[in-house]
């Protein structure tokens, strides 16, 4: 045959099949099995922050663990954006085939949705929740350069008492709202800190007077001397903070304000969690849950964990949806109006 | 302190660190020079390489890394115009001019030698001031990071001296874009029309890539193999020698624009990319013929890459002893501090006072291996400014391409580079600054949020303090330097009485 | 070249005029979040004025009628043209065919097109799938996206 004949054939050929090989023919989920469908398929551990921070510490942490106990390539994919709003927007409209996981800040999550904040187009209810990972109480603590130094005083205080964060739903700001409304403090929250460690320096520094940080973070501030650990904001003490009393210790306060708290301590109870998209078939999502059921409450990765700073604290899914469900479905329109007055204006 | 040096020497002069160093090297100046992969995006795609290693050698691994990534930079600012990582856009102006008039090897030496000397500097302030740190950061609070944001606007004033109003457009266009997004001060996302890419507005690697990269691809193009003259090779090692001894020349310079980098470097507010055109503009107002900036002036080249490479020495300090990032880069090495079980902090630098020590060190040696090899290799980097546009433009292309998807592994970024890369050869034909669009774009957002932060928590007298009035005082003399400089000179001509 | 700088002058102002509209009618900001963006709009409209004026006292060098121009002139620009576009094919033979693929077709087909020997197209095109496989793919395992039209 000619040259000018064939050469075209073969390379049509091999163009071709490397198209068709790298399309990939779409699957049927596999009745019953989970375990082998997962066998050799890869999950996105998708995180909606940058890398190098909590988030993408945990993801990394798990990842291995999570291969290890599904047989599946587990891969870390940072999505930054919109505060994880991005991210978790394309998680759940992604396809439900169970290899888009998220880890999300469903704390900051719920919050969002519960307020209509802008970007939002996910329905937590909707959801498939498959665990959380951790979540922490906050502690309120004072600047040492400030005259305050104890809870009294922040109450009693005439003058305005200023806090830093670094967004109105950042867990920083909206706890230091609840806990305002809660105890009638006179506050103004400034925001546009980049971040909460910059937000930390800013008391630190005596640039405002106090900051309502996770119990780890305070745990640091509080060791360097910098800022004064006040209370915890929950009914509980905090492991980290044992002789530190609660809110509730300090002060009694009448059902409408303690419920503020006991709102937000149900918010911080979402924590961490990992989730994937709706409609995940129901052998996949429970083969993930077993998984990461058996991985989360493991004494030796619990330890391991320790050891890089990082605190496991479980929780199943069926945990999860309730919380959520009641999260979001427990507030009537007045209380909701209430939230919204408190979380995004009173304080600014 | 003298016995945590021994440490810190200790723990940096093992096998494993000085290998890892060694291989870190090339790869920071590998994800410098292609453009695609400029400053933090290897350096996040790294972070998972050293999972699993000990400590000290991942950490040096890094640290390594980041240090000489815009030594690497440089060269592709210099000889394809296009910067390899968002600080170096600051060199393109003149460096590429230099390149294109046949003074490549002079711009290279200059470069990397700046970049050398800049990061030892950088090492030197790092360590002097690590014992100190607290005080200094302390120092800069919200109303002194607003001022140097202030400072560092006012300098598009000073890099479009000589055709002001267009210069002044572009720094105001470069400040409108980044009004686009989330407004930091009251979390309210500004003109992002249901679209959620523009929650967070338009991103720096898209809007560099596309301001730089793409116009200057496109001038490649027409380019043909320029046919290679032996007798201009002998001159290469003559031109890089002599581009070395200009540094030399010029080290009130070096020590200023690094001076310029370090301070930069230490406020967490402000992004590092500010540090080179402050060092520019700084070298700008002081020089005997502004005029010949842009055109092919050597300070123009020493000035923002010895402020670069210095820069890091500063972040490092902020990072280490507040465990707050002091740029994007800063942030990942964070990251990776946290994976290999490490917190920088208040407490980390009591505990851990060697590795911080050994870090710096990790700093200087890999500034001074880059320039080695750099200087070594520049002789065939050289070459890769004749190669025939027609191989050289599709992949760059290419490397753009997958840079700008490698950075948020989003496909939106991609076609972004694209948009801006139609705005940024309109501003090239048409004479407009693209660096002065660039430095509003990126110090906007801190200027309207530190103003913000100092008016709530200090009122309206916020600038009444120590520090924000130095900055202000040296603002105001920057600016007035020029005229004030004729003044005196006027009057020492002027015959006595 | 002064009338290209007048339409991208009134592009602008357009442009940033457009924008802060849709912030005072349509998204009805406070004035705390349009303060600095009408404020800045204001004056890069006036800095935008006052070069226009500057070009308009001046006079335009601008554009030739194109009566006038050259036969070779215009054949010169749409050689220009059409390498441009070539060259920017790039965007879409990655959303046609994914990256490893498109990028490397991409290439071949851009330095084959502009005269160059099968040998060099190849050894180009071998060079992209290196850099676009093995480093950002293998080895900095950045998920680049390799179906065709994986985007939809």
């Amino acid at each position: 045959m000619n040259k000018s004949v064939w050469i075209p054939k073969i390379v049509s050929f091999l163009v071709l099949s490397f198209v068709m090989n790298t399309v990939t023919a779409p699957r049927t989920a596999q009745a019953g099995e989970a375990a082998g469908f997962y066998a050799g398929e890869v999950i996105r551990l998708i995180v909606g922050y940058g890398p190098g921070g909590g988030y993408d510490a945990y993801a990394r942490f798990l990842a291995p663990h999570l291969q290890a106990r599904t047989g599946a390539t587990v891969i870390v994919e940072n999505r930054p954006g919109g505060g994880g709003l991005l991210a978790l927007n394309q998680v759940v409209a992604a396809r439900p085939d169970g290899l888009s996981i998220m880890l999300a800040n469903a704390e900051a999550a719920a919050l969002a949705q519960l307020l209509d904040k802008e970007g939002v187009r996910y329905d937590l209810q909707d959801v498939t929740w498959l665990a959380r990972v951790s979540t922490e109480p906050r502690v309120l603590m004072w600047s040492r350069r400030s005259e305050l130094r104890n809870l009294a005083d922040g109450m009693q205080s005439a003058r305005r008492i200023n806090w830093a964060a670094s967004g109105k739903t950042d867990s920083i700001a909206d706890v230091t709202s609840f806990a305002s409304a809660a105890l009638n403090l006179n506050s103004r929250i400034i925001i546009g800190y980049k971040g909460s460690k910059e937000a930390a320096l800013a008391a630190t520094r005596g640039e405002v007077d106090g900051i309502c940080v996770s119990a780890s973070s305070a745990k640091k501030y509080a060791g360097s001397g910098k800022l004064l650990p006040v209370t915890v904001l929950g009914r509980e003490r905090s492991t980290l903070f044992p002789k530190l009393p609660t809110v509730f210790e300090l002060v009694k306060l009448p059902p409408d304000k303690a419920w503020l708290i006991d709102y937000r301590s149900q918010l911080t109870g979402l924590g961490r969690a990992l989730l994937t998209a709706p409609g995940v078939p129901a052998e996949r999502a429970g083969f993930l849950r077993a998984a990461l059921d058996s991985i989360l409450s493991d004494p030796e990765i619990q330890a391991e964990a320790r050891a890089i700073g990082r605190l496991l604290n479980h929780a199943t899914a069926n945990r999860l949806t309730t919380l959520i469900d009641d999260t979001l479905t427990s507030l009537d329109s007045q209380t909701l109006q209430l939230l919204r007055n408190v979380v995004l204006e009173r304080y600014y | 302190m003298l016995e945590m040096f021994a440490h810190g020497l200790q723990l940096v002069l093992t096998s494993d660190v000085l290998l890892a160093v060694l291989i870190a090297v090339p790869v920071g100046l590998l994800a410098g020079i292609l453009p695609g992969l400029g400053g933090i995006a290897a350096l996040a795609l790294l972070l998972p390489f050293i999972y699993g290693m000990e400590a000290m050698t991942g950490l040096a691994f890094l640290v390594a890394v980041h240090a000489v990534i815009y030594t690497g930079g440089s060269m592709s600012a210099v000889l394809l115009g296009i910067p390899g990582a968002p600080p170096n856009a600051a060199t393109v102006a003149d460096g590429y001019s230099m390149c294109r008039r046949g003074y490549a090897g002079v711009a290279v030496g200059a470069a990397l030698t700046a970049s050398g000397v800049g990061g030892l500097i950088g090492f030197v302030v790092l360590v002097a001031l690590l014992p100190f740190v607290q005080g200094v950061v302390t120092l800069f609070g919200s109303p002194e990071t607003f001022l140097l944001s202030l400072l560092g606007i006012s300098c598009i004033a000073i890099l479009g001296r000589g055709a002001m109003v267009k210069g002044l457009i572009a720094g105001g266009l470069g400040i409108f874009l980044a009004m686009f997004g989330y407004q930091r001060i009251s979390g309210v996302p500004r003109f992002w029309f249901d679209i959620d890419y523009l929650l967070d507005g338009f991103r720096l690697v898209p809007l560099v890539l596309g301001l730089f990269a793409i116009p200057e691809v496109l001038s490649l193009s027409g380019r043909r193999k320029a046919t290679r003259d032996e007798a201009q090779t002998g001159l290469e090692w003559a031109q890089i020698r002599t581009g070395a001894q200009e540094v030399i020349k010029h080290h009130w310079l070096c020590l200023r624009s690094a001076l310029i980098g370090v301070v930069v470097g230490i406020v967490p507010g402000i992004g590092g990319e500010t540090a080179p055109f402050v060092a520019y503009a700084a070298a700008r107002q002081n020089s005997v013929q502004p005029d010949t900036f842009g055109a092919g002036a050597i300070e123009g080249v020493i000035a923002p890459e010895s402020s670069n490479n210095a820069k890091e020495g500063g972040a490092l300090v902020t990072t280490l002893a507040l465990g707050i990032p002091g740029s994007a880069g800063m942030a990942v090495l964070l990251g990776g501090f946290l994976l290999v079980g490490l917190e920088p902090g208040p407490d980390f630098l009591t505990e851990h006072m060697d590795i911080a020590i050994g870090l710096a060190m990790v700093l200087a040696l890999a500034n001074v291996l880059a320039v080695i090899f750099m200087l070594g290799m520049s002789k065939w980097l050289i070459r890769i400014a004749w190669v025939d546009g027609d191989i050289l433009a599709p992949l760059l292309l290419v490397l753009v391409v997958a840079g700008a998807y490698a950075t948020n592994n989003n496909p939106v970024d991609v076609l972004m580079v694209f948009v801006f890369g139609a705005l940024g050869w309109i501003l090239r034909e048409l004479g407009y600054n693209r660096a002065a669009l660039l430095l509003g774009f990126v110090l906007a957002a801190s200027i309207e949020t530190y103003l913000h932060i100092s008016l709530q928590a200090y009122g309206a007298w916020f600038f009444l303090r120590p520090v924000s009035l130095i900055i202000l005082a040296i603002m105001l003399l920057g600016l007035c330097w020029p005229l004030l400089r004729r003044l005196i000179s006027q009057c020492r001509a002027s015959p006595r009485p | 070249m002064s009338k290209g700088e007048l339409y991208f002058l009134l592009s602008v102002s357009g442009a940033v005029s457009a924008v802060l509209c849709s912030g005072v009618f349509y998204f009805d900001y406070s004035l705390q979040i349009l303060l600095l963006p009408l404020a800045l709009g204001v004056v890069i409209c006036l800095l935008c004025f006052a070069r226009i004026s500057i070009l308009l006292a001046n006079g335009f060098t601008g554009d030739l009628e194109p009566a006038t121009t050259p036969a070779s002139a215009n054949a010169y620009r749409k050689h220009q043209a059409l390498r441009t576009l070539s060259l920017l094919s790039v965007l879409p033979a990655v959303m046609l065919l994914g990256y490893p693929l498109g990028l490397t077709l991409y290439v071949f087909t851009y330095v084959k097109l502009r005269e160059h020997s099968w040998l060099t197209a190849s050894s180009c095109a071998l060079v992209c799938l290196g850099l676009v496989y093995v480093l950002f793919m293998a080895i900095l395992k950045v998920p680049l996206p390799v179906k065709p039209l994986g985007w939809l």
